[in-house]
């Protein structure tokens, strides 16, 4: 490469979320033509932030853009389209019912691209047979694979005149067949001049295939490395950062750990997605009394559906779940029959139901809990409302009352209300993902400390996060998940630097 | 210059809907009778015509037959209703209410009197709710569409109740039966008195039962609901069961009360559709059902009484079709606060 050339350029990329939490704090970054950029980082880094104000999907707070060297504004990612920039979104959106051919007409539409079907039908051929991708432009989307519509969408941003092709973590659902081609296609396009930004969380695919590596931290882009002078330890210390790995965390031996009797227990569990593909692959974990036992991973390798699973909203393939040692086996709806506690990872509308009043949450909340607001088939309302009386005051929940929808509560005292009605229930288990998840720092401290307190008065809990500090802080014990299987067990003190490397494997 | 907004006011803060409802009526016949200027009967001849239609005392009575059929179909669908479970077979239940309800006391259990109408009812009630919970078990089990299949299953019910009237069931060859017997016949203001012990019997039911509960939280929250112990197949196939049972029962109180015999109509009687307006208008309550189909019934006995007093039918079913927007529209304003900015 004699000359080159900046096909982006980002300078003083800012970007804060409502709640205060800073995504990207000063990005400056350049895309060159015809190379892979890999970019790097733990979950909450900031990349996809990066990625969508690059494709005009979010706007900056502060920092502008250039393209080929032209400074730009976008209002929307039709603008950055213009501009020959795409975004494949690591869940494919296409229509199901439509076939490739007629998702890119209709993407074409709402770019103000006037294109016939003819047209897009020649259009997909030309561009499959230029780059060697198979896609039938007359295939039904919903009869094709998770790769299949991943190279959909690649083919649906070239046919609309895609230059700089953004890939948010494009592996995640794909088998490692699809995932090697994959990183196959990125080298042909990059090759013919199509420049590429490959976000991932897997360290090896980035030294596979990129050209550059940038890695980012807590919104701040620390490094970029050309392909030589990156290698797996010197990447993985700026992803997590270096003394974070640097020795053993969690030395405080609480007495709590693998010593009480078993309250959950799970074999050979398999579970598929949305997509109808196994992503949970062959789980085993047991669980005991007083033990907080983390799942650590990055996002979408399998947590969400085992968590599905364990609460009983998701179908189990094979496989089983016993809860408190017996032979009682958790079925469907199971989680809530019982003295089970569950933290979901959304509030409104898994947590909580939106629109009615806090009275009527808790006792929707524990419907199937013995200490709810029922009796027979009756509701006992009173009992309902005083027990949400007795939530809010124990948890200071701060609401304008009790009769008030969840909706009318800061994130934050939601979080409390939840917690408060998972504990009324006296659970023996606490399952619970992400339960801190855009929460302010005071409000996950609080989060963090009931946690403890019930583990300490001997709750058993399974706390899947994204926040690896989170269970360093809480976990006895962390199982690293990736690719739907348990590929590591630490205990404390943990080997921050082997939790960090099974997860990027 | 002067803007006026609506801002949405907070749950607790809204305005009593019937109250509003009621504003909305008075507001609608005021459009109605100003439309009446444009029929030859002019606005006094409209006026008077109303006046006439809402002073007869008759007139209430007329409409209890209607009540009835349109507050039981809506009741039930309201409630299937609030567990997003959107049926529109309350018709098709209905008519089978019907048409089980003549087979009995006609020719099953004829000299039986009122014993015949507690068997009648029942089994009647029986047939409605194994035709609605048919719908339940397409939805829940093979994940149909709840709509049109209840949609297909109201014309199945239309074309066996018009090949009965046609053929074994005909009298005198015309597309009618025979009328019920004097004995089994019940005032339309009893069967409308036990329509309504039914609908306050439902909103016992949804404000004081966990099915009421279960119902809400599915119908806003269907993963939350899941999540924490509610079984949405159960709780889809009791309100299936359920919306069944009282259509059927509303079919079969209209043809003891309001019609007395079965006869051939190519859209079918009517009042399961109108039960979904029911529902809705009433912002799925089952109290404001009551409501809701006093008013539907009302506008169906205007539709002859004003006829009779000269206004054009188009005209009337313009009027009809703007006190029911006007209420509609106020209804929905109670959620709002008018901001003069």
């Amino acid at each position: 490469m004699s000359t080159i050339v900046e096909a982006v350029r980002a300078e003083g990329i800012w970007k804060t979320y409502p709640g205060g939490i800073v995504a990207n704090r000063d990005v400056s970054i350049s895309v060159r033509q015809g190379e892979i950029l890999a970019l790097l980082g733990e979950n909450g880094a900031g990349k996809t932030t990066l990625v969508n104000i690059i494709a005009g999907i979010l706007a900056p707070d502060k920092g502008s853009l250039y393209v080929y060297g032209r400074k730009v504004r976008f209002h929307g990612p039709s603008d950055a389209l213009r501009y020959g920039i795409s975004l494949v979104p690591q869940n494919p959106r296409l229509i199901e019912s439509f076939t490739v051919a007629e998702n890119i007409v209709l993407a074409a539409r709402l770019a103000g691209i006037k294109l016939t079907l003819g047209q897009v039908r020649d259009a997909a051929r030309s561009v499959g047979e230029e780059y060697g991708i198979a896609v039938d432009p007359d295939a039904y989307v919903w009869s094709l694979s998770m790769g299949e519509r991943q190279r959909a969408e690649i083919v649906k941003a070239l046919v609309l005149g895609a230059k700089i092709l953004l890939l948010d973590e494009p592996t995640t659902h794909l088998s490692p067949l699809e995932s090697s081609k994959l990183l196959e296609l990125t080298r042909t396009l990059s090759s013919q001049g199509k420049s590429i930004v490959f976000i991932t969380h897997r360290i090896n695919e980035a030294l596979e295939v990129a050209d550059r590596i940038a890695v980012m931290r807590s919104g701040r882009l620390v490094a970029l490395l050309a392909r030589g002078e990156a290698d797996r330890e010197k990447v993985l210390e700026l992803m997590f950062g270096a003394e974070r790995l640097a020795e053993p965390a969690g030395p405080r031996g609480a007495g709590r750990g693998s010593v009480g009797r078993v309250v959950l227990e799970v074999r050979g569990l398999w579970v598929k997605n949305d997509y109808g593909a196994y992503s949970v692959r062959g789980v085993d974990l047991t669980l005991h009394e007083g033990e907080i036992l983390g799942v650590a991973g990055i996002a979408g390798n399998g947590q969400r559906e085992l968590f599905e699973a364990l609460i009983g909203i998701r179908e189990i393939e094979k496989g089983k779940i016993v809860v408190g040692g017996s032979s009682a086996v958790v079925g469907k709806h199971a989680a809530g029959t019982s003295d089970i506690a569950v933290i979901p990872e959304d509030r409104i509308g898994w947590a909580l139901v939106p629109g009615k009043s806090l009275v009527f949450n808790t006792a929707a909340g524990m419907y199937g809990s013995p200490l709810g607001p029922y009796r027979g088939i009756r509701v006992l309302w009173e009992k309902a409302r005083s027990l949400t009386a007795r939530i809010v005051k124990e948890m200071n929940v701060i609401t304008p009352g009790l009769d008030v929808p969840p909706e009318a509560l800061s994130g934050g005292n939601m979080q409390r209300y939840i917690v408060g009605r998972e504990l009324a229930k006296k659970p023996r288990l606490i399952l619970s993902m992400n339960p801190t998840g855009g929460l302010d720092v005071a409000a996950a401290r609080f989060v963090h400390q009931l946690l403890l307190d019930a583990a300490s008065q001997g709750v058993g809990i399974l706390l899947f996060s994204e926040d690896l500090d989170e269970l360093i802080e809480l976990a006895d014990r962390i199982l690293v998940m990736n690719r739907g299987t348990i590929v590591y067990e630490s205990l404390r003190p943990f080997d921050v630097r082997e939790i960090a490397r099974r997860m990027t494997v | 210059m002067a803007a006026i907004k609506l801002v949405e006011r907070a749950p607790m803060e809204r305005g009593n809907p019937l109250l509003y409802g009621a504003a909305g009526l008075v507001a609608g016949i005021v459009i109605a009778v100003a439309i009446g200027a444009l029929t030859p009967a002019g606005i006094s001849g409209t006026l008077h015509a109303f006046v006439k239609v809402f002073s007869s005392p008759s007139f209430l009575a007329l409409s209890l037959p209607y009540f009835t059929a349109i507050s039981l179909s809506g009741v039930g669908l309201a409630l299937a209703y609030r567990a997003s479970f959107i049926t529109i077979g309350a018709e098709g239940q209905l008519i089978l209410g019907m048409i089980t309800g003549f087979w009995l006391l006609y020719y099953m259990l004829p000299g039986l009197g009122r014993i015949s109408l507690l068997v009648g009812s029942a089994i009647s009630v029986l047939v409605g709710s194994v035709y609605g919970l048919l719908v339940g078990l397409l939805r829940v089990y093979l994940g149909v569409n709840e709509t049109l299949v209840s949609l297909m299953l109201n014309y199945i019910a239309l074309s066996v109740l018009n090949y009965l009237v046609s053929g074994p069931w005909s009298v005198g060859g015309f597309t009618k039966t025979d009328v019920l017997p004097a004995g089994v016949v019940v005032s339309s203001l009893t069967a409308s008195l036990v329509a309504l012990i039914v609908l306050v019997a439902l909103e016992v039911l949804y404000r004081y039962t966990r099915l009421g509960v279960a119902i809400d939280s599915i119908g806003l929250a269907r993963k939350m609901a899941m999540t924490y112990g509610i079984n949405y197949a159960r709780v889809i196939l009791k309100v299936s069961f359920l919306s069944g049972g009282v259509a059927g029962l509303a079919g079969f109180l209209y043809l003891v009360s309001g019609a007395q015999r079965l006869y051939s109509t190519s859209y079918g009687p009517g009042y399961g559709y109108i039960g979904i307006l029911a529902a809705w208008l009433a912002g799925l309550r089952p109290l404001g059902v009551i409501a809701s189909s006093m008013l539907l019934g009302l506008l169906y006995v205007m539709n002859t009484s004003l006829q009779l007093s000269g206004v054009l039918p188009s005209f009337v079913q313009a009027m009809q079709a703007v006190i029911v927007l006007s209420v509609t529209a106020f209804v929905a304003l109670s959620r709002y606060r008018i901001v003069v900015s």
